[in-house]
């Protein structure tokens, strides 16, 4: 799509304030339903615009993301645009400067038309737990569209921007892409500069790509990926370019389906995914089984883990440099207090004092430091496994979009992650790409995990797969096929 | 089990304050993942994770992204180049 769009704009076709207005259209037409955008950034988008054609009419060349229109989740920071983080804790904070990753796009000349809804602070998977209420699912808006990335899935699936940018610490890009029909690609740690992304836990956190094809996927990812000095945690590499290796055939490549993580799946989306093996062996990829019997353990220590990191990043938030300030405080000590109680959600204030409990000194040895035990296991039993094949594979979720207020508990929200952690406490890539349909029309999406810092292995089977299958379905609102 | 002393102690760490209703919601919530964080103890590796990549360090030059007014630019209150609180043990 991405460059489709540009050769309209070089061939001028389309111009750039057009291409803008068709997408800000979509949203006007769309987000009152669908609740993706936090905040529309019309004018700038328009002017950024403009200046795109400026330089199309005096005949300079354009790179492929120039009038290009992107979404950018609401933790990741923008220079005088409210990033709220899906909070009230944050609702009326504008960074002072922009994240790595909205330099690198705006360099590129890439259009922000807004920042999207998220579950506050990144915590949860359903999109339900946002200070600014619910996004909508485009393929049935009485069903979640996934979390937290949910605003920035949705921006994509219902054209309203072309790419978006999301963030993923446990699922969060691609699972909502499972649920949306969209591709969500989360790089490896340390691929991608976290530099400007409120951080939720940050040996796990990482920024991810939202998009309608790997293609595109591919194209964002070399754009963002330039190395910053200012994330002591982004490595220093020969970058491999993705979008070159999009095309090499996958003759003689070897995939492991993780056998723990296709128990429990029904049978109908089970035969989704044995059709999408059936694929990967026509492409000429040898498929077999692998297991990761550490897999059983993944969830409880992603959670421990997350949570423990959560309450640390989060002491930060107490009204005194930034952020909401309580108006109810007589003592510094009431003000700190009442600014917290009032500006998280109550799902955060819950994993911040889980995250207090599992570090308290009583505690660590049997919590904090034995979910680092079991993380240490499963990386050493997933780099045996990288050892025998190429590329793992498995459901990105176990289901579809399931309706609002379906999980009712943090447990049952918690187990919807079961597939993704794993990418996260290995620091891996993996990508979800759409495999088809359940019969209600909803999205299922496929998982590929890679071993680290081979994210133009992941892109390149993912390109494979998309190109053998064909595309995904656009989604409807009421009956009428929406989009541009 | 997280009693209802502990909940309290967790939130003078958490720096949060709770109705009892939402104390009582909130003590079954964590006591159900506690019961599913648990299923750790069976756990028995000798090795902790650490990250097998060291940090990137850079050159030891003073970077100054922004100016101290740009810092302050989200302060509730600020005085001349300072954050402003109220003082500690006063209103």
């Amino acid at each position: 799509m991405i460059r489709a769009l540009h050769h309209q704009l070089v061939n001028k076709e389309l111009s750039a304030v057009e291409l803008t207005d068709k997408y800000l259209q979509g949203i006007h037409t769309q987000d009152s339903v669908l609740h993706a955008y936090i905040t529309v950034t019309e004018k700038k988008a328009k002017t950024a615009a403009r200046k795109v054609d400026e330089k199309i009419a005096r005949g300079e060349e354009i790179g492929l993301l120039e009038g290009i229109p992107m979404s950018v989740k609401d933790n990741i920071s923008t220079k005088g645009i409210t990033t709220s983080c899906g909070s009230a804790m944050l609702r009326d904070y504008q960074p002072v400067y922009d994240a790595h990753v909205v330099e690198q796009l705006k360099n590129a000349g890439a259009i922000l038309l807004g920042k999207t809804n998220m579950d506050e602070f990144g915590m949860g998977s359903t999109g339900e737990s946002s200070y600014y209420g619910a996004t909508k699912n485009p393929y049935h808006t009485d069903c979640v569209p996934g979390g937290s990335s949910g605003g920035g899935a949705v921006s994509v699936a219902a054209d309203m921007a072309v790419f978006g940018l999301g963030s993923d610490t446990g699922g969060s890009v691609r699972q909502p892409a499972s649920f949306c029909g969209v591709v969500g690609f989360k790089p490896t740690y340390g691929a991608v500069s976290r530099f400007g992304l409120i951080a939720y836990a940050s040996s796990l956190d990482q920024i991810g790509i939202l998009a309608k094809n790997t293609e595109d996927t591919a194209i964002v990812f070399d754009t963002v990926s330039e190395f910053d000095c200012r994330d002591a945690t982004h490595r220093k590499r020969n970058k491999i370019a993705t979008v070159s290796e999009l095309q090499k055939p996958l003759t003689g490549k070897k995939i492991g389906v993780l056998k723990e993580l296709m128990q429990g799946i029904s049978s109908e989306l089970e035969q989704l995914l044995l059709a999408s093996v059936e694929v990967f062996c026509g492409l000429g990829a040898e498929v077999v089984e692998v297991s990761v019997p550490e897999l059983a353990l993944s969830l409880p220590v992603y959670y421990i883990l997350a949570c423990g990191e959560c309450a640390s990043n989060l002491a930060r938030f107490d009204g005194v440099r930034y952020g909401t300030r309580t108006k109810n405080y007589d003592t510094i000590e009431e003000m700190i207090v009442n600014s917290r109680t009032e500006g998280f959600g109550f799902e955060v204030k819950q994993r911040i004092m889980m995250g207090n409990y599992f570090l308290r000194s009583v505690n660590y040895d049997n919590y904090y430091k034995k979910a680092q035990e079991g993380r240490a296991a499963l990386c050493d039993a997933v780099k045996q496994c990288f050892e025998e094949v190429d590329m793992l594979l498995s459901p990105t979720v176990h289901t579809t979009a399931f309706p609002f207020g379906s999980l009712t508990d943090a447990v049952s929200r918690y187990k919807t992650d079961l597939c993704t952690v794993l990418a996260n406490l290995c620091g891996l890539p993996a990508i979800s790409i759409p495999c088809g349909y359940d019969e209600k029309g909803l999205p299922f999406g496929l998982q590929l995990m890679g071993n680290q810092f081979c994210e133009h292995t992941v892109l390149n089977f993912a390109y494979q797969y998309e190109q053998a299958t064909g595309e995904s379905r656009k989604p409807t609102v009421g009956g009428d096929s929406v989009g541009i | 089990m997280i009693k209802k002393e502990e909940l309290k102690l967790l939130a003078q760490l958490s720096k949060l304050s709770f109705s009892q209703g939402e104390e009582e919601q909130l003590q079954k919530e964590l006591n159900s993942i506690l019961l599913f964080a648990d299923q750790i103890q069976g756990i028995k590796n000798n090795k902790e994770w650490i990250s097998e990549y060291a940090c990137e360090l850079r050159e030891d030059e003073i970077i100054l992204p922004v100016s101290q007014e740009e810092l302050l630019a989200n302060a509730p209150t600020k005085k001349n180049g300072f954050f402003k609180l109220p003082r500690r043990g006063e209103g």
